[in-house]
C-alpha cells in the first residue's frame, strides 16, 4: 500500500507494523519520535501499529542544534 | 586563612564562593550556568569533549526529519549520560507550530525541558515574543519545564511570567552573529525586574561577553556559535567555562564603585614633598 514518510511516497506491505518498519530503516525506537497523521504514535504500541493506505508518517530525530 | 575582612566563615576563594551557588531550574539543581548548544559543529563527535570541558550540563537539541539516505549517526549518541537535554522549537514560525515541535519534542523520551523558539524573521532570525508567549501558556499547562528565547523586552518577560516559564531567555545578540552584549541595557532590566532566572542566549562570541554578561547579575548563559566557529572548539569551550565562573564570582563578590574622577591606588607620597 501506499504510505507517505516525511513527505516522499513509499510502498509497504500490508499488516507490516511501525515497530517492523523503523527496524527494516535501521531507525532505533528508542531515539525517534513518530506522528502518523498528526497524531504521535505512542512508543509502546510501536509493534502493534499497522499502516493504513495513504497514511501519512513523519519520523523525526533530535539533531544538532542551539 | 582568615583575613581582617573575614566576617564568620565568607568564602575567600573564588572556587568557593561559586560552589555553594547552585542555579535551581525546573527541579534541578544546576552547578554549571553555562548552557551549550550541539548546532554547527564540525563533528557531533567534539561533543563529549565541548561537554566536559566547558562543565555544561544542560545541551539544546532541535528536532528534524530522519534522513533514510544519510548514514551519519544520530546526535545523541554524543551527548553524555545524565546531561539535562533542552529541545528547542527551532522551525516553529508561530506557537501552534512551537507547541506541535514540543509535543514531538517531549515523545523522543528524553525529558520534558523545551526551549521555546519562535523565528519567522529570516534575516535577523529574531524571535516573536506574542506567538512565544502563547506557546509558553499552552506548554506550561502540559508540564513542560519552559524556556522562552526571546527579545530583551520587559513586557513579553512579564508576560512570560504570568504564562509559567520556567527561566526567561533574552538574546545578546542575533543568533551566530557573535556580536556580543548588544543587548545588555534591556538585559539589566530584566535581570533587576523579572523573578525568574535570566539566561542569556545568542550573539555570545567570546568568553569576555558571557563573563560581562554574569557580571551584570545573568543567572546563565547559553552559548553555541561561538563554541562551534571557534578554530578550536574544545579550548573555546573551556574557556566559556571560566569565563561564566569568573563571571559569577565577580557578581557575587560584589563590584566595587563606577566613578567619574579619579581616586588614587597609590597612598600619598610624603617624602616628595
Amino acid at each position: 500500500m501506499k504510505i507517505t514518510v516525511n513527505g516522499e511516497e513509499r510502498l509497504v506491505e500490508t499488516g507490516v507494523s511501525l515497530g517492523t518498519f523503523l527496524k527494516d530503516n535501521h531507525l532505533d525506537e528508542n531515539s525517534v519520535v513518530v506522528e502518523i497523521n498528526k497524531e504521535i504514535a505512542v512508543k509502546e504500541d510501536f509493534h502493534t501499529i499497522t499502516f493504513k493506505e495513504n497514511d501519512s508518517l513523519e519520523i523525526l530525530q533530535f539533531v544538532g542544534g542551539g | 586563612m582568615q583575613t581582617p575582612n573575614n566576617m564568620n566563615d565568607r568564602p575567600n576563594d573564588m572556587y568557593d564562593i561559586i560552589e555553594n551557588d547552585d542555579l535551581g531550574l525546573g527541579g534541578k539543581k544546576l552547578t554549571s550556568r553555562l548552557f551549550t548548544g550541539t548546532g554547527k559543529y564540525p563533528s557531533d563527535a567534539l561533543i563529549p569533549e565541548i561537554t566536559e570541558k566547558s562543565g555544561s550540563q544542560v545541551i539544546t537539541v532541535a528536532l528534524r526529519r530522519v534522513d533514510f539516505k544519510s548514514s551519519t549517526g544520530n546526535v545523541m549518541d554524543h551527548i553524555p549520560k545524565g546531561i539535562q537535554l533542552l529541545p528547542n522549537t527551532s522551525g516553529a514560525r508561530d506557537a501552534d507550530e512551537a507547541v506541535r515541535i514540543a509535543r514531538l519534542a517531549r515523545a523522543v523520551g528524553c525529558g520534558n525541558w523545551i526551549k521555546i523558539e519562535v523565528i519567522s524573521d529570516n534575516k535577523y532570525l529574531l524571535p516573536d515574543g506574542y506567538e512565544t508567549a502563547r506557546a509558553c501558556e499552552v506548554l506550561a499547562k502540559e508540564g513542560f519545564v519552559v524556556l522562552p528565547y526571546i527579545n530583551a523586552d520587559l513586557m513579553v518577560a512579564k508576560s512570560l511570567v504570568d504564562a509559567g516559564a520556567a527561566a526567561i531567555m533574552p538574546l545578546g545578540a542575533p543568533i551566530g552573529t557573535n556580536r556580543g552584549l548588544k543587548a545588555k541595557e534591556m538585559i539589566r532590566i530584566l535581570i533587576s525586574e523579572i523573578n525568574l532566572p535570566i539566561v542569556v542566549d545568542a550573539g555570545l562570541g567570546k568568553p569576555s561577553h558571557a563573563c560581562e554578561a554574569m557580571e551584570m547579575g545573568a543567572d546563565a548563559c547559553l552559548v553555541n556559535t561561538a563554541i562551534a566557529s571557534s578554530a578550536r572548539p574544545v579550548i573555546m569551550a573551556e574557556a566559556f567555562g571560566e569565563a561564566v565562573r569568573a563571571g559569577r564570582a565577580a557578581y557575587l563578590a560584589g563590584p566595587g564603585a563606577r566613578k567619574l574622577e579619579a581616586s588614587a591606588s597609590s597612598p600619598l607620597t610624603g617624602f616628595l614633598e
